[in-house]
Order: C-alpha cells, then structure tokens, then sequence
C-alpha cells in the first residue's frame, strides 16, 4: 500500500529540517550552544510563545487572526499581581487568569463577530486597549511614571522551577505547554469542534451553508486563544516575578510565526499551504528560538534575530505563493490542450 | 417512467414582483418524482426568482407550493433543506483544502463520546459515492479534483441531506464537453434512483438530451410545458418559438447592409489555444457586426483577445493598416473602446461619481499639463449625459445609484465622448430593461452611423 502523506505532514518537515540545519550550524559556531543546558533554556523560551501558538491556531485555522494576545498577557499579569496584593489564594489567581484570558478572547471574537469587524485591525485595535489598560493597573510613582513591582507573593515563583535529569532540566513551563499542544492537536484532529473551524478557515461562506453556526465557532475560537494566553501569562509572570507594562511586546509576532513555519497559511487556509496544527507551531516556535539563542551565542547584534524571523515568514510565504502560480499554470496548460483536442476532433467529424 | 408521474413539488399561481415590476405572474409549474425536468426561458423570463423562491431565498408574494400534495411554507434555505431541495449552484462553495468526505460531512458530523467517528464517516459518504457511482473518493482532498469533480461534490452535499428535488443551475457553464458528459451521467443516474432535477442552461441542445419535461417561462409567465411522453416527443422548434414568442417579429431589425468603407478591423486566423480557434473577420466603417454563438462557444474571449486583455496563440489582427497592440492602453489611445459583460465588476467603479468614471478613460481630455481640470471634467460628462439621456442627470451622482440601464448607458457614453474608431461590445444589454435596452441599440447605431465599426456579441 502507497504511504500517503497530507500536506500538512509533509509541510512539518520544513520546519524539522530548517531546525536540524540551524542546529548543526550553530554547533560548529560556538562552543557552548550544543550543550544539555543551553538545549534546555531554548525549550525553555519555546514554551510562553508555544502556549500563545496553540491559542493563536484556532483563530487562525478559522481564518481570523489575534493580534492583541501579546498585550492580553501583560494585563492579565497585571491584573494577577494586583489580585495577590489583595491576599487571594494562588491556586484561585491561577483558575482566574484563564478564565479572564477567555472573557478577553471573548470580548475580541464578540466584537468582530457582531460587527463584522476586520480582524486584523479590530485586534490591533484591542491590542491597543489591553496594553492602556496594563497601564492604568500598573503600579506608578508619584510622576505617574509606571515600575516594576515585585509579586508580594513568591509561591507563584515555584512554577519557574524545573524537573533536574542530569544536567538537563525540563521546565514546568515547558511541560504545560506540550500537555496544551496535545489537547488542542487532538480538538483539532478528533472533534467536530476542530473539524468545523478548518471548514471555515477553508470557506467561511460554504461552511455557513452546511448548517455550522460559524458565529458560535468563531466565538468559542477567540475564548481558546484568549484562555491560553491567560496560561502563558501565568508562566510569564512566574518568570520575571513582576508584572509590568511591556511585558509579552511582539508575543503575537512570535506565536503567528511559529504557526506559519509549521506549515500554517498565513490567513485561513490555502491549497498549498497546510492546516494550522499546534504540532506544526511547536516546531516552529522551537526553530525561532534555536536561531534566536545561536544568533546571541555567535555574538551578532540581535538585530539579525529580527531579519531571520521576518525572513523566514517571508520565505515560507513565498514557497506556497509559487507553488500556487506553477499549479495554477499547469491546469490552465492541460485545459487549453484539452479543449483544442477536442475543438480540433470536432474540426475533423466536420 | 410512467410509475413515477406521481407529482413531487407542485407550484400554484405564484406571483412575485419587484418594486412594482411583475417578475412572475401567475405561474403554475410542477415536477414529478425522478425527472429531469427543465426551465427554458430568455434572460429575466423569470427562471431565476422562481427557483430562489421554491429555494427560499427569495419570498412569494403570493401563490402555493405544493410538495407531496401538502403546502409547505419556505422562507428560508433552512426550510427548503428541510423539505428536501437542494441547491448546486453556478459558483461551487467548496472547502478546497478540505477532503471530499469532510466537505460533504461538515455541519453533519458523526461523534461518539464527542469524538469524530472519521472512519464511519469516510465509510458513509464513499457508500454513497458508489450507490450513484460518481467516481470519487472519500478521502481525496478537494483542491486535486476538476471543476467537474468540484461540482460532484456538491451534488454529493445535496445527496447526504436525502434530497428528493436537486436543483442545478447553469451546471455545465464552466465545464468542458467531456466533463459534461459525465455529468449527464451523474444526472441520469441521480434520476433513475428516484432524485427529481430541475436543471437550467442556455444550453438548449443538453436540454433537448436530458430533460424529461420543459417548461418555458417568458417574461414572467408559463408558456408552455413540453413533454417528451406527449406524442411527437419535444419538438426544438416550438421550445424556441415559445421561448422567444412573438416578440422576435415585432422587435426592430435592422436592415442589413455591409459596410463598404474602410476596414478598421482586419482578423486573420485568430486563435486562443483553448478558448477558440482560426478566427478570421473584417468590419469596416459604419458597420456592425454580430458575433452569435451559444455560451461557451469563444465569443467573449475572441473581444477580448483582440482588445488586449487575454492573450492570442497563434494569427494576427491589423487595426487600421497597423497591427494591433498588445497593451490596452495603447488601444485605448489609438480609438478602441471594450465593454464588458460584466458591467459590475469590469464596467465601471460604483463608488465614484459620473463625471469621474467618464474621465477614466481619457484622462488627458480633461486635464492641463496633468493637472485634473474640474471645468473639462464637468463640462465632459455633460456632454456625455445630454447624448446618452441619462436619468438622473447629474454628473455628480454615484454611479452605484443609477439603475441597471442607466448604468450601462455611462458605460458606452463614456466610449461615446471619446470618439472611437472601434468598439468591442460584449452583450451590452445584461440586466438592463426594456426601454433602455432599445435607447442602448441607438447610441450604438448612432455610434455606427458617424462612421464607427462595432462588434457586438449578443
């Protein structure tokens, strides 16, 4: 039996041979970049914008975008911070975190839903307005200039810890982050739930027509991204130990990157890219991460970080870009040779 | 068949009107079970509002319809599935990146314990496949299928919902020879299980083949049904005479007489690999020259061809003595003016008023040194305006508030006031009423009369 491979498995091998490139070469350029605990640290920085990813993948394979989850996290860890000065329980600050990344992620999908909104701008726009609210939440001195203050309580602090095999340390964030990769591959891959989103990524006014409630799809898309942008704002904030006003900048960046290197079209879908897939992101986000930290090891300004991720994004692009234009043209050829046969048989019966 | 004159969907005196305008008057049409059954009619006979109607796009505003001898309410597509009738439209709305079997699953997904049973649904729809042997697969993506296969697709979505009436408009219109053939196939297939069709085409000879009954609308009313079990069978000719009616004699004909000045447009062995084929014509000053053909038959592609909008494979074209340019613009400046069939989306841009559409295509005439002259501008569409009679007259006005007609009247105004030598017209009166249907036909014979060559595809 012939092996078949979907595109979308076929495309995660992009990202799979960029990484292994990437690795090789950054290994014969520093010393200290093949070692257990560099490999560590690079999963480490994978896991906050795999978590974003995974989130970023329903709105995305639906065909919406959701720019405001950079800006979503810091006020969701600002909000936390501000909910432990007020003495709650960890454990319930933890629960309302996602819970209030889900109101956001509602409020996003409502507010495009209802009227129609463009997503790229009406989340540009919420982007906007989640970043002055951090602000305003934020803690400020007398100038009303806002500083960073340090969470009064440090059990939040045991989350950045991790598990210690040899000199290899697997980071809890690292373990939350696949166990979300997981859940959402298999929503995506066994639900009707997931299933329906890739039909409206595929044709939003088709998929209508099949009796989806594409309202309801869409809404419950943005409140998965939202929720799971509230988990990477749990990680963010045990990491820095202090909510403040830039935190997350470009996360958005990062996750919509991630999903594109993994073979992800850059909106809805198309015939030559592949279905957004959280496995597809994972592999993304960890080949960024991998040239980011080689990029740092070698010594060259990070400038060079910038050009390779947009780089990058522009080349996956532009490889479905073309192999849309050579199939486009090879039906157009087998048309035109098609009918001309015919025309001529039809020429000869007279 | 005659055990299947049972009546399927029976449609009684159902009226609609579009302000004031009767677009159906009074029409009775029924379709048994298993028959192919067609709907002939001229452009705006009224085929189209009635099958939005039974479909429930569009609502009744008076009338019955009938299925299995109960009345039914249809206000919606939802309450048209639910009765069994299903659409396949012209523009297919399939999910490319999609498999066949999750197109046709989607919205109807099978789950146990919240997970997709893909297994019983691949089993389902390729058990369906075969009962119509349609040749698919249920696990093929649908971005690797042809229009064709696209289409059996959505033939299939109707299938799954148990459809008893699949109606199918226009489905050969982007389909080449061969794959009409299996279509029919399909159709016949469909209609020997039991399926009712209500198929549309300009088409008439696929008509003639597959179609059980015909009934023919003209101008909003019934004229007339055919069957093909009535003795003599369907006769063609009485199917066009009661499409076309009497008002073919009475229309104004033009006396037709060749021009013998110069000839403006000379086309030698013209081809487009795949679209037509050795064309040769010539039209001379003061003519006009008629393209006919059916739907499919090139015609609109030879205009453009010539015009420079599509390509040309092999033969050549002299415009004036000169051979023609390849670039549209260079054709627009030497004197050839193009209108599309599609006046919407290639004959104009709606959302800027008359004066500025009318400028569009010669923005010299109304500029100094490149700088617009709003004078010149106004003072061109004016012109423009007065020769072509336009409701409303004001150079200001959106051009997406005019009526169809008015519409299409800037349309050729605007190649009017630019003085063409040539003008390539592609079914200039889509959409358009009556009365400016006629007012059309005049400022092109006046267009011809000062001298002009016209071709016109009708």
């Amino acid at each position: 039996m012939k092996m078949h491979m979907s595109l979308t498995v076929k495309k995660l091998f992009i990202p799979i041979g960029l990484s292994i490139a990437a690795f090789i070469f950054f290994s014969t350029q520093s010393e200290n970049f093949a070692t257990a605990s560099n490999i560590s640290t690079i999963l480490r920085e994978t896991a906050t914008p795999l978590m974003i990813s995974c989130g970023m993948c329903f709105v995305m394979a639906a065909g919406y975008i959701d720019l405001s989850v950079g800006a979503m996290a810091a006020l969701i860890s600002m909000l936390a911070s501000r909910m432990i000065d007020l003495g709650l329980a960890v454990p319930l600050i933890l629960v309302l975190m996602v819970v209030l990344g889900a109101v956001f992620g509602f409020i996003n999908g409502f507010l495009i839903r209802t009227f129609d909104l463009h997503p790229f701008v009406g989340t540009l726009a919420m982007m906007s307005v989640y970043r002055g609210l951090t602000w305003i939440f934020s803690y400020r001195n007398a100038n009303g200039s806002a500083y960073a203050v340090k969470i009064t309580d440090l059990t939040i602090r045991e989350l950045n810890g991790a598990m210690n095999i040899g000199s290899f340390k697997i980071y809890y964030s690292l373990v939350t982050a696949l166990i979300c990769m997981a859940i959402c591959q298999v929503v995506f891959m066994m639900t009707k739930f997931g299933s329906n989103i890739y039909a409206m990524g595929a044709n939003l006014k088709a998929a209508e027509l099949t009796g989806i409630k594409v309202g309801r799809v869409e809404g419950m898309a943005y409140m998965c991204c939202g929720a799971l942008t509230g988990v990477c704002a749990i990680f963010l904030l045990a990491r820095s130990q202090c909510a403040t006003t830039t935190m997350g900048v470009g996360l958005e960046f990062d996750a919509i990157s991630a999903l594109v290197i993994g073979g992800a079209s850059a909106m809805g879908a198309s015939e030559t890219a592949g279905k957004a897939n959280p496995v597809g992101a994972a592999l993304g986000a960890f080949f960024l991460y991998l040239v980011y930290n080689g990029i740092f090891k070698m010594g060259i300004p990070t400038a060079y970080q910038q050009i390779t991720q947009g780089g990058v994004l522009i080349l996956m692009m532009m490889v479905d870009s073309i192999v849309t234009m050579i199939r486009l043209h090879n039906q157009e050829m087998k048309y035109g040779l098609e009918q001309e046969k015919i025309m001529q048989e039809e020429l000869n019966n007279g | 068949m005659a055990e299947n004159k049972e009546i399927l969907l029976r449609c009684s005196k159902i009226v609609k009107e579009f302000s004031g305008n009767r677009v159906l008057d009074q029409v009775d049409f029924d379709i048994r079970k298993g028959e192919v059954h067609s709907l002939c009619g001229e452009n705006g006979a009224g085929k189209s509002t009635l099958i939005k109607i039974i479909s429930g796009i569009y609502p009744k505003d008076d009338g019955v319809i009938y299925i299995n001898g109960n009345p039914v309410d249809i206000h919606s597509r939802q309450d048209s599935t639910a009765n069994g009738i299903a659409v396949v439209y012209q523009e297919l709305s399939v999910m490319t990146t999609l498999t066949v079997a999750e197109n046709i699953m989607a919205g109807k997904e099978l789950t146990k314990f919240g997970f997709l049973q893909k297994k019983q649904m691949n089993r389902r729809v390729q058990d369906l496949i075969d009962k119509y042997d349609l040749g698919l697969k249920a696990t093929q993506r649908v971005a690797e299928l042809s229009t064709a296969g696209r289409q059996v697709v959505e033939i299939l979505k109707a299938l799954i919902t148990d459809a008893s009436l699949i109606i199918m408009d226009e489905p050969t219109a982007s389909l080449s020879y061969k794959e009409s053939e299996a279509l029919f196939k399909i159709i016949r297939s469909l209609r020997d299980n039991g399926v009712s069709i209500l198929y549309i085409s300009h088409r008439l000879d696929e008509v003639y083949m597959l179609s059980d009954r015909i009934t023919v609308l003209r101008d909003g009313k019934l004229v007339g049904v055919f069957d093909k079990e009535a003795e003599g069978g369907i006769k063609p000719d009485e199917v066009i005479q009661a499409m076309v009616g009497k008002s073919l004699s009475t229309e104004r004909q033009k006396e037709l007489t060749p021009g013998s000045g110069k000839v403006v447009l000379d086309v030698r062995h013209l081809s487009h690999r795949g679209y037509f084929n050795d064309i040769s014509l010539q039209v001379h000053e003061g003519e006009i020259l008629g393209i006919g053909g059916l739907v499919g038959a090139g015609r609109t592609e030879l205009l453009r061809s010539i015009f420079g909008v599509d390509p040309v494979t092999a033969g050549e074209v002299t415009y004036l003595d000169q051979p023609i340019s390849r670039s549209i613009r260079q054709n627009i400046k030497s004197g050839i003016g193009f209108i599309s069939e599609d006046r919407r989306s290639e004959g104009f841009v709606p959302q800027l008023s008359v004066e500025q559409n009318a400028e569009m295509i010669n923005f010299g005439a109304v500029s100094s040194f490149g700088v617009l002259s709003k004078a010149k501008e106004r003072a061109r569409a004016k012109k423009m305006i007065e020769e072509v009679n336009l409701h409303p007259a004001d150079p200001k006005y959106k051009v997406a508030n005019f009526s169809g007609g008015n519409q299409q009247k800037i349309v050729v105004g605007k190649w009017l006031i630019h003085n063409c030598k040539l003008l390539l017209i592609d079914e200039p009166t889509v959409g358009v009423d009556v009365g400016a249907k006629s007012e059309i036909y005049k400022i092109i014979e006046d267009m011809a009369a000062n001298g002009a060559a016209v071709i016109i595809r009708q």
